[in-house]
Parts: C-alpha cells; structure tokens; sequence
C-alpha cells in the first residue's frame, strides 16, 4: 500500500514539530494564538492549531517552556510562552543533529 | 479570576465535543489544552468578531476535535500504570510465626513445634500468603522440634 502524503507527514511531525515550537520561541515568550501564527497556519508543520496545545502542554511538563499569565488589552489573560534554559539546550542539540540528519536523508534520496 | 467569557453556541458545542474527545487524555495535558483552547477562541473571537463568520473561521483555524485529541498523549491506564502494591501479609501468616516463635519458648511441649511446622507446610502447598514469611516459620517450628528431640535423648542417655 502506497501512504498518502497526510501519513507521510504525520510519520514526520513526530518528533519535530516540538522543536520547531521551540525554535519559535527563540526570538522571546508568545501566546497560543500569536505562537500558531509564528509557526504558519498554512505550513505543513501543524495539522491544525488545536493541535498545538497538547504538545504545549507536554513541553511544560517536560520543564522546556514555562507558563505566565498576562493581563491582554483585549479579553481574558494570556497565557504566554517561555523558553526555559533547559528548553533551549534540547533545541540546540537538535537543531545540530537536525543538520547532519537532513543532509544524510538529502544525500541518500537524491536521484 | 477572571470569569470565563461567554462564546457563541457553535464556540460552546466545539468546546464541549472537545472535552468529550479529550476524555481519554493524560489528565493534566486535557485541563490545559481544554484552558489554552479556550483561550485561543476568545483571542480569536476578539480579534475577528464573534458573529457566525467569527465563530466558523475560530473552529476553522483550530482544526477538527478528533486531530486535537489524535496530538493529545493517552492517559495511562489505571491498572498499568499504578505501580504493584506490595502483597500484604496475611494475618493467618502472623499467626503462624507467632506460633513458631512460641514453640521456641514451649519447645519441652514439642506438640505446638509440631502444629506451627504442619501449619507452616499446608500453608505453603496451597500457594496462599506470604511465602517467606511460611518459610521462617517452618525453620523456627524445626528448629523448636529438633530442640525438643534433642532434650528427649538427652534424658534417655542420662536415664
């Protein structure tokens, strides 16, 4: 049976996408709907923003991201997004095995 | 505390179907992504209005209930993931080390070294409670016989 491409990706999120979560954190804290946006609504990284909460909620738990609720000009607190040191030390050592990976994958399918 | 805000029926029902989906859910990831999802639809209901066209492009942007819950991480069933408590000790296992114990003290009387032994032994062919604590028992019951055969033959020497 030849997968779709929506299995592919799903196979291929697993694993990445928390670090690209990460990796949007990097310029400073976000708050959920403003984090989506970073992350691109249309990109292939998310199958939806819903489900960006879940993995938020497992990144907090796991001590890479904390939580701080502000106060927002526009309705209830927002619940903001933060890179912990620990947070950032995992994005490192994957952005890094990240590169070599991608070139071997790169280098073995190329015709 | 802020109070929750009110969101149009059709927020309401994706908010309920949502925390039905997420039933299964670790706990503590369902509490926070029911809380943070909520707080993405007011954010997004005050930014885009919260009229039907609000409300669909909401529902829209956060994705069918079923690809929520499909990110979400199962929760851990409850028997498999309580570790195993320890097995208790039975009381007629107290009991029985209680009557070896004793049978140390009476061992001149060796019929309650005999009883705590026979004891000990049909309590460890039937597989029931605690085995080590059948197995101290049984040593303590021999021992108190051995003792008690041992003053037997003493006296039968010395008479």
């Amino acid at each position: 049976m030849v997968p779709s491409s929506d299995v592919v990706l799903t196979q291929l999120r697993k694993g990445v996408v928390e670090y690209c979560v990460l990796a949007c954190l990097r310029s400073g804290p976000a708050y959920g709907l403003e984090l989506a946006e970073r992350l691109g609504a249309t990109s292939t990284l998310l199958t939806s923003e819903g489900t960006l909460y879940p993995l938020l909620s497992r990144l907090r738990q796991q001590g890479w991201v904390t939580t701080t609720q502000v106060a927002s000009p526009m309705g209830p607190p927002r619940r903001y997004y933060e890179l912990t040191t620990e947070g950032r030390a995992a994005l490192e050592t994957f952005t890094a095995t990240w590169s070599r990976f991608t070139a071997d994958v790169r280098t073995t399918l190329e015709p | 505390m802020t109070a929750a805000p009110a969101f149009p029926p059709l927020v309401e029902a994706y908010l309920a179907d949502l925390e039905h989906a997420l039933a299964a859910s670790e706990p503590r990831e369902r509490a926070e992504t029911l809380a943070a999802v909520r707080e993405h639809a007011a954010e997004s209901l005050a930014l885009h209005g919260s009229d039907d066209a609000g409300a669909r492009r909401v529902l829209d942007e956060l994705g069918p209930v079923d690809a929520i819950a499909a990110a979400s991480t199962p929760a851990a069933p409850a028997a498999a993931g309580a570790p195993a408590a320890p097995a208790a000790t039975p009381a007629a296992d107290v009991w029985l080390v209680v009557l070896a114990v004793a049978s140390l003290a009476l061992f001149v009387v060796p019929l309650v070294a005999a009883a705590a032994v026979i004891w000990a032994v049909v309590r460890l062919r039937a597989g029931v409670g605690n085995r080590r604590v059948q197995t101290l028992a049984l040593a303590v019951g021999t021992v108190s016989l051995v003792g008690a055969a041992a003053l037997y033959v003493s006296h039968v020497l010395a008479g």
